[in-house]
Formats: structure tokens, C-alpha cells, sequence
């Protein structure tokens, strides 16, 4: 009885309903299509200008600039606008009909027919319009990156951002189809690049047509970002690389500043940006030599001898050996019933340290890594901040590994072997290193022992950490020498990159990996420059680091003297 | 044995349920457009895997006696209130409310399951004890039942799934038996304890019902959505304005149209024709599941179905009474037609118990 009264509730109250919907719908129907063909309000988001990234000569490397786009409304077309249109574009008319019919999301939603078009064209279709019914203009920033592939690892570049990393960023201020960094500094300096959206509150008719300006928020453009980057030097680096994949880092041994760093292949950030470039940009993400990687600072390698700096300054530093201690190299250096190889198979004779260096004697180093232990070598090369991020401030990069015992212990359950000991020495084996590290690494033997955070962006307040290392100058000394001597002495290893008038410390490596040729390594520094700077050319099986590198080094050098020049001439 | 459940199978009520939430996928098609073309997240392929898994719920719920949820509801009770504890503390706070449990990548909201919980526990209470003797300590309980969960839900805060409740506990004593003047008595002490609850309420909640009073008050803000919502349902007229093609929900003019406020979506493109096949569609739905109220003699199987059609029918009610405004917004959805597996998921499996109802209702 009772669920009989229930069931006559429940209908009528379902006829209210009816009632309610026809009186919203057929009675009031006329007043509420006309509020919703007129008089409507609408947010028209403004996206703020990102800011711009400068190099040290505050010369543009990435901005917003203004691009036009020809769009058509589906539903304003007039079929002649078409043909005109296509004429005007130099496109073909089924070509123009093929994207509005494949990209038209709504009949009142423009779809874009050309990206970025040049002003003249703009001029053309805007005295035009007349003639042309259905189409527009639509003005939008656009990022340029106007050195294109030169200094893209450091820059970056921009994609849409994605559902997930929305949720995230939300309470940032991002938005669905914002543009975010996703590589470089327009990754790592994201949020300051991006400004603050503004946006109007318009009056639009149904089919969104501004009918006036209700209400007006400005939107704030993002920070500037000035680099330590030289973009000339930059630019000259890449082209030394073009032909190698590998990478090139130039440094100022004293603050850390990043001059230059290139990594091969790489790619132009502005493909990413621009529709019609879809298919460049799927061969960069396909690309079975990764040009997306910066080698500078997400691979890892082994060093090779550029790793007997450590291993000498470890023999020094613990006071086994002393710059006069010598050693016999023959050629080969037996161990247990293992051979360990000299490079020169007739043997370097009797050497001392500095020598050593000159030559790149492996027996010495052999020798000189079994007197002091795989700890103590491990205990300085992470002193030389082996083994830990640079904190550069670059997304993706990679610590290295550098081998201990107990390492090998936990990782392999074996103990470790003498004859490991000798290939770490020269640094083979399990140890990795990046080429930004070893430059690093470097430039505290350049300026006497002070360990430098390297940083891209000149007032970062993130630029702290520059460590000073309990180093004894002699010994920092000796290596210096032996270093400049192998560029000078006539058959040092690192000759190639002898400047007559310039004097360069360096030193060459070779680095055996299991499968293709070595990678070369060519580190160094020139104790004359102003300011000081040290260097890294690194070539992914590049063959002997005394070749090719050596000699790219050598052009760079000279290079940035003749950039440096230049730059005094327009001063005075 | 299996046969005669076979042949008591409510075959009209599981094709109206099919039925209604086709349509739902053709109105979550169009709400979603805009949004799926921007996010290329497919709602409708989330929605049909959900219903997919509500239908086999649906189905298997079915051929389960009701009478062992109805056994087990005390213990379903105690786990639904330490869910409701939990996702206090753990839950994922979304649209500044705290409703969701994460479980890997699954998203639940307990409050939904309360809703069911609370009917079985309702039913076994009240099926199990004379409405003859005694019936104002019978009451109490049962209130104390219904206001443990409903007082965790409120701290969510999810308004809308704790006002559910009410007509819920409301239409099961009334079934039951409770005498008329106990009813009045307990609506009348909700009146006049309604101003103290105005204190309890969020300032956003407040905000709508005032603008429930006056949607003018507010027309960029709270009242944006009412007023939004009534011109994309008035601007439908007779016919509506084809599927696609509504303005208001395409051009983005209509928040959440693809959760609470779908109807608009039917409202806008499919108009008051459209509008009205689905209120039938729903209004049968309703009578098929009184029906089972009223056939069923056992008193803990007809006082389920009683909760469980009740349920339904405020949603039903409220969610498009909010729409055209006739009732203030309260976020509640629309039964198998808005968007989202916790409220779909529960729906199917509420009707689930009235299949299994039907087909038992004179086993013993």
C-alpha cells in the first residue's frame, strides 16, 4: 500500500520535471536561444611572452616573436575563398581542402591553413579580405630560436605539455596546451621563462565574435635569461664537430662559466614548433644516433689517460711517489700471468712523472696505481667530484661511476683484482665519466686547486658550491708542466694542437671500448688566456684522442682568440 | 530450481539499464569532444570499459541471493566506515574536495559505496524487527546508522552524496511501517535544525545556495554554472540543436558537462524531445524497481528494493532538477549517464540487488 503512495510520489515528481523542462525549454525557449546567440561572456586567455635567453653578448638566442597564422571558419567559407586562398599561398586547391577537412574540430573553430606565413603574405590576404570571406589572420607569439642547431643542448626546446605533468604544474599557473621546456635551460628555467597569462573578458556572440571588452588583465612577460654562453664560440665549435659525434665544453677555470657546449649530432629547436615540420621532427626522434642527447653531460664515458692526472696527482697527494720518482717502461708490464700493454710496444726506458704525462706511458701509471691501491685512486678521483652530478644547471645529468672494492663487492660479489687496479689507472674498466666532469676536473688544475661549479645562467642563484681542494701547489705545478710539455716537446702526444705563439696544457686519451673504434678525449687548458679557460673535446669512437681531437682543439683555440679579438676591436 | 530464476529474470529492467547508459555514451561523445580533441584522452573509451565492468557486476550481483549481502551488511558497514576514516587521511584531493582513493592507477570513491552499504544495513535492521512495538528506539537506530557515515561524508565534503541519505532512510521507515506522525515529527526537527546546519556548510556550498535564490547575484561565479546550464537546456527548444552542435557545451560555456551537468548536453543538442525520452526511460526504470518492492514478501528484500529505487529516483530528481533550475547545484550525478566508473560502477551493481530481489522474491 504504502510503496503504492511511494510510486505516486516518485511519477509526479517526475512529471514536475516535464513540467519544469517544457516550461524552460518550449515557453522560455525563444528568450534563452537568444541569450545564448548574443550577449555571451567569454575569457579570452592571453598567453604571456616567454622571456628571452641571451649569450654573454647579450645576443638573442631564443624569443618570442610575433608569427601569423592563415586560418579558415568553416562556417563563413564561401567556396570561392578557397581557390583565391590557395593562389595566394601557392597551394593547391585540394590541398587546402585536405587539411580544412581533416583539421575542422567545430564549424565555428578556425583551422589553421598556413603556420607562420611572412608579412607579405599577411599584407596580401589582409587587402584582400573583402574577397576572401571566412578567412583570418590569427596573430600568435611564436619561440625562434635564430642560431637554429647551434647551442641547442643548452637551450632547449618546447613541447605541449602533457595531461599528467598538468595535474602536477597546475598550481603553477600551467594550462592545457601550454608550451613547456623539455630540454636545457627552457626546461630547467621553465617557471621563470614562462611569465604570467593574462587574458580579456569579452562579449562574444554565439559564434564567438568579440562583441566588446569587458574587463582587461595584462599579461606579464617571463625573465630574461642571460647565459654564459659565446655564441660565436659556440657556433665555431659546432662546426669543428660537424663531422664526429661527440662533444665540446669550454669553461672559465675560475668561475665556472660555460663559454661553449656543443654535443653532435644535434638538432634545430625550431622544428619542434612548427607544424610543417613534422616530418624533420620525427627523424630527430628516430634518429638511431640519439641527436636529442647532450653528450656534454647525459653520456658517460670511460676517460681514458685523461684519467692519469687523478692517478698522478693520487701518487703525489699520498706521497708514494715524488715528480723525480722513475719508473721502467719495456713495452709490456707483466702481472700475475696477465700482460698489461704499454701503447708504445718498444717501451718508453726509464721515465720520471712529468715525463710520463708527456708521453702517456701506461707502465708508469701501472705501477705508480699498484703502490697506492684502487681506494685511495677511487678516494680522489671522487675528490675531482668523479662520481657526483656537476650540478650544472641542465636537466638529464648523469654522476658517472667510479669503482671501489667494496662496489665491486656489493655489485659483482668478487673481490677486486690487482689487474683492475692497472685499468682504472689508465682510466679503462668500470669507471665512467662525463665530459663535463673531466673538464672540470681540469680547470682545478688550472687555477691551483678550486674545485669550480660550472653554471650556464649568469646570475643563477643556484651558482654555489665551488670547492677547494686540499692540494699541494707543486705537485698541481708538476703536472702542469708535463701537461704544456706534451703540447710543446715534438713528441708529446697532445702535439697536434701546438700553437706556435700560444702556449696549451693538455692531455690526450684513448679510450678501448668493447665494440668499434675508441673514443678520443683531448682535455686541457691555456694558462695564458684571458680569462682562463679549460677545454674538453670529446669524440665518440673517434680513434686515437692524439689525432683528430688534438687538432680540433687546436682550431677551437685559436678560434677563440681571433673571437676574442674581434671583440676588443669593436670595444676600443 | 535455476530454471525458475531464469524465467523470473527481469529481462526489461536490464535492457532499460543498457539502454540508458548507450545514451549516456552518445551524450559523454559530444561533451567530451572539445576536451578529447585538446587532451587525446578517449572519456568515452574510459566510460564503455567501465560499463563494461558494471554490466558483469550487474550481472553477477544478480545471481547472488540478496539475502547474503543482506547477511554480511554489518560487516560491509564497519569496512565502509573505516574507508570513509581513511580517505580523510589518504585520500587524493581533487576540485577541493577529498573523495578519492587511489589504488595504483584505479581511482574509488568510497562515498558512492556508502550509499548502497547504507541500504543493505538499513534493510537487515529494519527487515529483521517488528514495526509494531517500539518503534521510536527502532527509529533512533536506524538514524544513528544512517548519521555516522553521513557526518564522515560531510567532512569531505561531498554534500551531495550525504543529502542521499535522507530519502533513503526516509522512504525504507516509511515503507516499513513507521506511523506518520513519527515521519512528520522527523522532517520537522530537520527543519528547524536546518539553520545550524547553514553553519556546518563551506562557504563555496553556501554560495550556491544563495545563488539558487538569485542566480543574479553572481553571474561570473557561482551563479555562472545555474545560469549557463538553463540557457543551454532553453536554447534547445523543441528539437534541440543536433548532436555536436550545441554551442553552449562545445564552446565550453558549461562547466563539468560531462559530469553532473550532462543533461544540459541532452537538454542543448537533442532538446525537449530528447529530454523527455530519457525522463520515460528512467521514470520506467523507477516503476519496474517499485514493482519488485511491492512483489517481494520478504520484508528485508522489499525494503532493499524500496532503498535502492529510492536512491535512484533523488538522483534522478535532484540532478535534473539542478540543471533547469529548479533545485540549488549539488554535486550529484546522473544516474548511468555522467561520467565517471565509482558512480556507474555503483549504479549497476544497485541494480544488480534488484534483479537479484525479482528473482528470489518467492523462493521461500
Amino acid at each position: 500500500m504504502r510503496i503504492k503512495t511511494l510510486s505516486v510520489i516518485i511519477t509526479s515528481c517526475f512529471f514536475l520535471l516535464i513540467v519544469g523542462l517544457g516550461y524552460v525549454q518550449i515557453v522560455r525557449g525563444g528568450f534563452y536561444r537568444g541569450l545564448s546567440e548574443k550577449n555571451r561572456i567569454r575569457l579570452l586567455p592571453q598567453s604571456a611572452k616567454r622571456g628571452t635567453i641571451y649569450d654573454c653578448n647579450g645576443k638573442v638566442l631564443a624569443e618570442d616573436r610575433i608569427s601569423f597564422n592563415i586560418c579558415i571558419i568553416p562556417q563563413e567559407l564561401k567556396p570561392r575563398s578557397v581557390s583565391r586562398l590557395a593562389k595566394i599561398l601557392n597551394l593547391s586547391e585540394q590541398k587546402v581542402n585536405k587539411i580544412l577537412k581533416k583539421d575542422t574540430v567545430a564549424p565555428f573553430a578556425p583551422v589553421v591553413i598556413a603556420s607562420d606565413v611572412n608579412y607579405k603574405t599577411v599584407a596580401v590576404i589582409e587587402e584582400r579580405s573583402a574577397g576572401l570571406p571566412g578567412v583570418v589572420v590569427d596573430i600568435r607569439p611564436l619561440r625562434y630560436y635564430p642560431y637554429g642547431k647551434v647551442g641547442a643542448h643548452v637551450i632547449g626546446y618546447l613541447g605541449k605539455i602533457g595531461s599528467e605533468e598538468l595535474e602536477d604544474k597546475k598550481r603553477y599557473g600551467y594550462q592545457m596546451r601550454d608550451l613547456v621546456g623539455r630540454d636545457g635551460v627552457e626546461m630547467s628555467f621553465d617557471t621563470l621563462l614562462k611569465g604570467i597569462d593574462g587574458g580579456q573578458q569579452l562579449e562574444v556572440d554565439y559564434r564567438g565574435r568579440v562583441q566588446r571588452v569587458l574587463s582587461n588583465k595584462q599579461p606579464i612577460k617571463g625573465n630574461d635569461q642571460y647565459l654564459t654562453i659565446n655564441v660565436d664560440l659556440e657556433r665555431l665549435a659546432c662546426n669543428l664537430l660537424r663531422r664526429h659525434r661527440g662533444a665540446i665544453i669550454v669553461m672559465n677555470s675560475n668561475s665556472g662559466a660555460i663559454l661553449t657546449m656543443v654535443s653532435n649530432p644535434a638538432y634545430d629547436p625550431n622544428i619542434f614548433l612548427r607544424p610543417a615540420e613534422n616530418k624533420q621532427r620525427m627523424q630527430v626522434l628516430k634518429d638511431k644516433s640519439y641527436p636529442l642527447l647532450n653528450r656534454a653531460i647525459t653520456s658517460q664515458y670511460p676517460p681514458g689517460s685523461i684519467f692519469k692526472i687523478v692517478t698522478a696527482l693520487t701518487g703525489l697527494e699520498t706521497g708514494k711517489i715524488t715528480p723525480a720518482t722513475r719508473q721502467y717502461c719495456g713495452g709490456k708490464y707483466k702481472l700475475g700471468r696477465r700482460f698489461f700493454r704499454c701503447w708504445n710496444e718498444d717501451g718508453h726506458g726509464w721515465l720520471n712523472l712529468q715525463e710520463a704525462i708527456v708521453y702517456s706511458c701506461n707502465i708508469y701509471f701501472y705501477k705508480i696505481a699498484l703502490l697506492v691501491g684502487v681506494d685511495n685512486i677511487a678516494k680522489f678521483a671522487k675528490y675531482f667530484g668523479f662520481g657526483q652530478a656537476t650540478g650544472i644547471e641542465l636537466p638529464g645529468e648523469r654522476k658517472g661511476m667510479v669503482p671501489t672494492r667494496r662496489w665491486k663487492r656489493i655489485t659483482y660479489n668478487q673481490g677486486w683484482y690487482e689487474g683492475e687496479t692497472c685499468n682504472l689507472s689508465i682510466g679503462q674498466g668500470y669507471l665512467l665519466v662525463t665530459p663535463m666532469q673531466a673538464v672540470r676536473m681540469i680547470s682545478a688544475v688550472d687555477n691551483g686547486g678550486v674545485l669550480p661549479r660550472p653554471y650556464l645562467v649568469k646570475d643563477s642563484s643556484l651558482r654555489k658550491g665551488s670547492r677547494r681542494l686540499n692540494l699541494s701547489k707543486t705537485n698541481l705545478d708538476v703536472i702542469k708542466q708535463g701537461m704544456l710539455r706534451g703540447v710543446n716537446d715534438e713528441g708529446g702526444t697532445s702535439h697536434r694542437a701546438y700553437i706556435a705563439d700560444f702556449p696549451i696544457a693538455a692531455k690526450t686519451g684513448t679510450a678501448q671500448v668493447e665494440k668499434g673504434r675508441s673514443h678520443s678525449w683531448f682535455l686541457g687548458f691555456c694558462p695564458d688566456a684571458q680569462p682562463n679557460i679549460s677545454f674538453v673535446v670529446f669524440l665518440e669512437h673517434g680513434g686515437y684522442g692524439s689525432q683528430q681531437a688534438a687538432e680540433i682543439a687546436r682550431e677551437l683555440i685559436k678560434g677563440w682568440r681571433r673571437i676574442q679579438e674581434e671583440q676588443d676591436n669593436n670595444e676600443t | 530450481m535455476k530454471r525458475s530464476l531464469g524465467k523470473d529474470f527481469d529481462y526489461r529492467l536490464l535492457l532499460l539499464t543498457v539502454i540508458i547508459c548507450l545514451i549516456g555514451l552518445i551524450l559523454l561523445y559530444s561533451a567530451s569532444y572539445q576536451m578529447s580533441l585538446v587532451s587525446g584522452v578517449s572519456f568515452v573509451v574510459r566510460q564503455m570499459i567501465w560499463a563494461v565492468i558494471g554490466l558483469s557486476a550487474l550481472l553477477i550481483i544478480a545471481n547472488i541471493n540478496y539475502r547474503k549481502l543482506v547477511e554480511t551488511s554489518y560487516i560491509l558497514y564497519v569496512i565502509t566506515l573505516l574507508l570513509l576514516v581513511l580517505v580523510l587521511f589518504l585520500g587524493k584531493v581533487q576540485l577541493g574536495a577529498q573523495r578519492w582513493l587511489q589504488l595504483g592507477s584505479f581511482v574509488f570513491q568510497p562515498s558512492e559505496l556508502a550509499k548502497v552499504i547504507i541500504i543493505l544495513v538499513l534493510a537487515k535492521y529494519l527487515g529483521e524487527r517488528d514495526s509494531r512495538h517500539q518503534q521510536i528506539k527502532k527509529i533512533l537506530v536506524s538514524l544513528g546508522i544512517v548519521v555516522v557515515p553521513l557526518i564522515l561524508i560531510l567532512k569531505q565534503p561531498d554534500l551531495g552524496t550525504a543529502i542521499v541519505f535522507l530519502p533513503i532512510l526516509f522512504c525504507m521507515l516509511y515503507v516499513w511501517g513507521t506511523h506518520l506522525k513519527y515521519l512528520l515529527g522527523l522532517a520537522g526537527i530537520g527543519l528547524v535544525c536546518s539553520p545550524f546546519l547553514w553553519h556546518f556548510l563551506r562557504d563555496y556550498q553556501r554560495q550556491r545556495l544563495l545563488v539558487f535564490l538569485n542566480p543574479n547575484i553572481d553571474p561570473l561565479g557561482a551563479g555562472y554554472t545555474a545560469i549557463q546550464s538553463k540557457i543551454a537546456i532553453g536554447s534547445g527548444g523543441f528539437l534541440g540543436k543536433g548532436w555536436l552542435a550545441g554551442t553552449q557545451n562545445q564552446l565550453n560555456f558549461l562547466p563539468e558537462h560531462h559530469t553532473d551537468f550532462i543533461f544540459s548536453v541532452l537538454g542543448e543538442e537533442w532538446g525537449f524531445l530528447g529530454s523527455i525520452v530519457l525522463i520515460l526511460l528512467y521514470l520506467f526504470l523507477i516503476n519496474r524497481g517499485l514493482k519488485i518492492a511491492g512483489q517481494t514478501k520478504d520484508v528485508s528484500g522489499k525494503l532493499l528494493a524500496v532503498g535502492v529505487t529510492a536512491m535512484l529516483s533523488f538522483q534522478i530528481i535532484v540532478n535534473i532538477g539542478m540543471s533547469i533550475g529548479l533545485m540549488p547545484i549539488t554535486g550529484l550525478t546522473l544516474p548511468l549517464v555522467s561520467y565517471g566508473g565509482s558512480s556507474l560502477l555503483m549504479t549497476m551493481i544497485s541494480i544488480g540487488i534488484l534483479l537479484s530481489i525479482k528473482m528470489r522474491r518467492t523462493v521461500f
